[in-house]
């Protein structure tokens, strides 16, 4: 998720950054007062989580809290994730200042389709429901933010392409723990205030 | 939900996910040998790595880390270059540490000044051996070579055995430099999440004014 400095080609990284200001453009049109307060309160989420990561196989990861952001953002995700990692890089040098457009599509893009997607049967389900369908949210967030970093390095030159067999032995666990994670969190959510997971964007 | 997990798995396994973040590299030179080892930020050390040496671009060594990333290779006789040491762990995670042409230089100024090329192009040797020994082949004791037997050690060797001493007495330092360089700092964390704080304070602001 935080792919530094000097690994990607040029029209990646273009493309990148014009994607995600795009969406960073989109959500802050359509930002109201109600929505920055959660914006920030998850953007610090997402920040600081982030930050945590744990040795699994001959890697480490970390969680990502894409599923969670892009259910209670929607679009929203984009300037969330982009102020995260803009802090991220300046404070810790993880990932880089190149970067930030490709890494912030990367992040943001599967939760603000699997948010908007999963979004509406969330807020009908019942609390359990609600969770089970968060975990997907959660666990396909992961695994789509996997799948674009390996477009990226791929499409910037075939030596990055990663080895499937050690990504999966490290994402694995990844992917179930965000998928349980999202779960609760949104299953708790939805107990006490299931507003919390509708974006407030206008 | 189970299902779906399997899909997830599948999908995962079809696609060559990758991520990427805080990987670094700790490489040093001591005596003969550049030695070191990759490590996470926050813990961990990618075992089983591959990593690649390079000087200038052409490929010195290669191999895999072991279980605590670590690895190990013979300098070069001649260093035309900055040497760059790659850990990739084939899931996205790539770091890079280069070591100057000085630092060869202070630390084996034997080699350096030796006769000529590949005078001291010694096979890889354990860094906790004596570095000394090691570095010129061609002459079996190298510290009491350069005495001359009535005046003690000439100034070449007395200066080449400081700069080797040195160099041994701050490796520790370096390792601890490089780790507390590459450490997550409370103060940092807290001023990210205040500054997220600020930044939302300036939007409201600033939607405020424009009503």
């Amino acid at each position: 998720m935080h792919i530094p400095d000097g690994i990607l080609s040029a029209p990646v990284l273009v493309g990148g950054a014009v994607a995600a200001a795009a969406g960073v453009g989109l959500a802050l049109r359509r930002i109201d007062e109600r929505a920055i307060p959660r914006v920030a309160i998850l953007a610090a989420v997402f920040f600081a989580g982030s930050l945590i990561a744990v040795p699994v196989g001959p890697s480490s990861v970390h969680l990502v809290f894409g599923g969670l952001m892009g259910v209670m953002l929607g679009l929203g995700i984009f300037p969330a994730v982009l102020v995260a990692l803009v802090l991220q890089a300046v404070l810790f040098g993880f990932g880089g200042l190149t970067t930030l457009g490709v890494n912030t599509f990367n992040i943001a893009l599967p939760g603000a389709l699997l948010g908007g997607l999963l979004g509406p049967m969330i807020r009908r389900a019942s609390p359990p429901g609600a969770a089970a369908l968060a975990a997907v949210a959660g666990a396909g967030s992961v695994v789509g933010n996997g799948v674009l970093v390996a477009l990226t390095l791929r499409l910037s030159s075939p030596d990055y392409a990663p080895v499937a067999s050690v990504v999966v032995a490290t994402y694995l666990p990844l992917v179930l723990v965000e998928g349980a994670i999202t779960a609760f969190a949104a299953g708790f959510l939805a107990r006490v205030k299931p507003d919390a997971l509708s974006p407030q964007l206008t | 939900m189970i299902r779906a997990l399997v899909l997830l798995a599948g999908l995962l396994a079809g696609t060559a996910a990758a991520e990427a973040h805080a990987l670094r590299v700790f490489a040093r030179v001591e005596g003969a040998t550049v030695s070191g080892y990759g490590f996470f930020i926050g813990g961990g050390r990618p075992h089983g790595a591959a990593w690649t040496a390079t000087m200038e671009g052409t490929p010195l060594a290669s191999g895999e880390t072991d279980a605590d990333g670590r690895f190990a290779f013979a300098a070069p006789a001649e260093v035309t270059g900055a040497v760059a040491v790659t850990i990739d762990t084939r899931e996205g995670h790539r770091a890079t540490s280069t070591l100057a042409p000085q630092r060869f230089a202070a630390a084996a100024p034997a080699a350096a000044r030796g006769d000529g090329a590949g005078a001291a192009s010694s096979p890889a040797a354990a860094p906790t051996t004596d570095a000394a020994s090691d570095e010129a082949p061609m002459e079996p004791s190298p510290a009491p070579a350069g005495l001359s037997p009535e005046a003690g050690p000439s100034p070449e060797a007395l200066a080449g055995m400081v700069e080797r001493a040195v160099a041994h007495a701050v490796a520790p330092l370096e390792e601890r430099i490089v780790a507390l360089d590459a450490r997550l700092k409370f103060t940092d964390i807290l001023s990210g999440l205040f500054l997220i704080l600020g930044l939302a304070g300036m939007g409201l602001w600033a939607l405020g004014r424009r009503r």
